[in-house]
């Protein structure tokens, strides 16, 4: 219940913000049309779009249409802006859970191998590599493989969407730019545990320690990892924006970008309430999931 | 023990702890290194920033046929030598990361000192703004903001620094309502302190750590994503210039002229690597339990 709360709030702040931005250089109608439009037009187009009436008004109109998925329609496509946001969902989705699937792919395996050979070369290595991952910009990561598989050895498509060929970079580079926090993570959780008492009762039982460590130290180390997965989503949401920018993906990030670049509000809106619903679902669900492989916040919620 | 000695032993003990803290050391001479350019960009620059010879447009670097040691990273699309722009490019990158964070840490620091000490409806109010801005990806929020207010140097600053002061917020409540327990600042109170003064001149003393280590870590954030604002075109506007305008520059001309798009990223990659290593290290120094290893070591051998 307390939960459901939060997200009411949350969903209203972010409603309030993205409705705010239009407000924000004083007039909407001067952004949004043309200079040089005549006096009659913009006078039609401000009561058309409801400019003219108090600002609280306008605001309690928006919810009640954004409570039904009605944002309006775009100003350039003559579409609703809500279709269209939607149409390109399936895209980012891919998008995001491919360069997820890398980052665990990477992030995982390492981390509990560095935590296993602590303190030795290997772990050495792994951070300074991690530490160097943190400090790279995305975008720039992005270019260099480009121009490396695309344009020096012609393997990969530089831009696009369809085949399987037009996925790995952008979720590489995703995935890349992900793996260095939750390698971290993952180290340190596995240290952590791999120190406590029924660690040491598992190995003294004779259990062989590749069972110990799959077994028991895994689960409990991929708790804290689940969680900063769901804390960091937004964060995610954010590198995709970039990704898919660089390499002209389909997206809703790219779509928002146009939208904020042409001043097409109703699609802004839309798509910034929209992907704050889509990250507010991830963060829930990511709960149910913590408190499904944490036993412990399990019993305590009975 | 004499002066000598004394002044050797002083010596010694900072040595070791530089020893120590190494990789810190490297990160803060990286810094040092990048302030530096900065501040003497005009001295130890080859040419003007600003004027290139469009006959000499898209040079390779010098070690590559056609290159010369005249233009040793090579010239730009218009001619300019691209090492004197990467050295001014510090300017502006050094400037808004320090800058947005200086903003950023007085906003969220104030905040969270509030909503941590006085708790009640003022916390949760904070709070839910907070929240609301830590779940969503605040890159989107920035772009927004500047595509509607207009991008420029300043607003690029004030609109980084207005959307990322949650963070401070975040960890300043959790450490105040962690120390306002305490005895000490129960005796204050008890010795009939105001509550503004037990505040400021008591519990904020002793979060200033965790203020320090978090914001280097975010000066390395503010660079990549003023980089990455730039590089979309919504940041500092040319003819300045900016290591993410270059990069964006670079993406027209990145099938024939790599060096465009690869020295500018570098030069990110090092300032905020550089930065990360010493945010870490000095989390390192500020570590009681790491601490008290240098100090006991220092006492086992001096």
């Amino acid at each position: 219940m307390r939960r459901l709360g939060q997200v009411v709030t949350i969903c209203l702040g972010i409603s309030f913000i993205s409705f705010v931005l239009l407000h924000l250089t004083g007039d909407p109608v001067t952004v949004m049309l043309p200079l040089d439009a005549p006096e009659e037009e913009i006078a039609l187009f401000r009561h058309k779009m409801g400019f003219d009436r108090p600002i609280l008004v306008q605001y309690l109109t928006f919810l009640k249409n954004a409570a039904r998925g009605d944002f309006g329609t775009s100003l350039f496509l003559e579409r609703p802006a809500t279709s269209l946001v939607l149409e390109r969902f399936p895209a980012s989705l891919l998008l995001v859970s491919c360069g997820f699937s890398v980052a665990m792919m990477i992030a995982i395996p390492l981390g509990i191998i560095s935590a296993l050979k602590n303190h030795t070369f290997i772990d050495n290595l792994c951070t300074s590599v991690a530490v160097m991952g943190q400090a790279m910009p995305l975008f720039w990561f992005a270019l260099m493989m480009m121009i490396v598989f695309c344009i020096w050895l012609g393997w990969l498509p530089v831009s696009g969407y369809g085949t399987w060929k037009h996925l790995i970079l952008p979720s590489v580079s995703m995935g890349v730019w992900m793996a260095p926090q939750t390698m971290r993570l993952t180290r340190s959780g596995m240290l952590d545990i791999l120190s406590q008492d029924y660690v040491r009762t598992a190995r003294a039982k004779g259990l062989s320690r590749r069972k110990v460590v799959v077994k028991h130290a895994f689960r409990n180390a991929l708790i804290p990892v689940v969680t900063l997965v769901g804390m960091q989503f937004g964060f995610l949401v954010g590198a995709a924006v970039v990704t898919e920018m660089v390499f002209s993906w389909p997206g809703v990030a790219s779509l928002l970008l146009n939208a904020i670049r042409t001043y097409d509000f109703p699609v802004v809106q839309a798509s910034l309430v929209m992907l704050a619903l889509f990250i507010i679902s991830v963060n829930w669900a990511v709960d149910v999931i913590v408190t499904i492989i944490d036993p412990r916040i399990r019993d305590k919620r009975r | 023990m004499n002066s000598k000695r004394r002044i050797s032993f002083q010596l010694y003990r900072t040595l070791h702890i530089l020893w120590k803290l190494r990789m810190g050391t490297l990160g803060s001479l990286i810094v040092v290194f990048a302030c530096c350019v900065a501040i003497f960009a005009s001295f130890i620059a080859p040419h003007n920033p600003y004027e290139g010879e469009i006959t000499k447009r898209l040079m390779p670097p010098f070690w590559i046929e056609g290159g010369t040691k005249d233009h040793i990273l090579g010239t730009d699309q218009v001619g300019r030598d691209l090492l004197t722009r990467i050295i001014f490019g510090s300017r502006v990158s050094l400037v808004v990361g320090f800058a947005s964070v200086l903003i950023s840490v007085t906003i969220g620091v104030f905040l969270g000192l509030i909503s941590g000490y006085y708790g009640s409806i003022v916390d949760w109010i904070i709070s839910s703004i907070v929240n609301i801005m830590l779940t969503f990806p605040f890159v989107l929020l920035a772009l927004a903001v500047i595509a509607v207010v207009g991008p420029s140097f300043q607003n690029m600053l004030v609109v980084l620094g207005l959307t990322s002061w949650p963070f401070y917020t975040r960890v300043v409540r959790a450490e105040v309502l962690k120390w306002k327990e305490l005895d000490f600042v129960e005796a204050a109170r008890a010795m009939g302190m105001k509550s503004n003064r037990i505040l400021f001149s008591q519990i904020f003393p002793n979060i200033l750590n965790s203020v320090l280590v978090l914001s280097s870590l975010q000066v390395a954030r503010f660079i990549i994503l003023e980089a990455f604002l730039s590089f979309l075109g919504l940041g500092v506007q040319p003819p300045t210039p900016s290591w993410g305008g270059m990069l964006g520059d670079a993406r027209v001309y990145m099938l024939t002229s790599w060096w465009l798009a690869t020295f500018p990223g570098l030069a990110i990659f090092v300032a905020t690597f550089g930065i990360s290593l010493m945010g870490d290290g000095i989390r390192d120094f500020f570590d009681p339990h790491l601490r008290y290893q240098f100090l006991s070591s220092n006492l086992e051998r001096g």
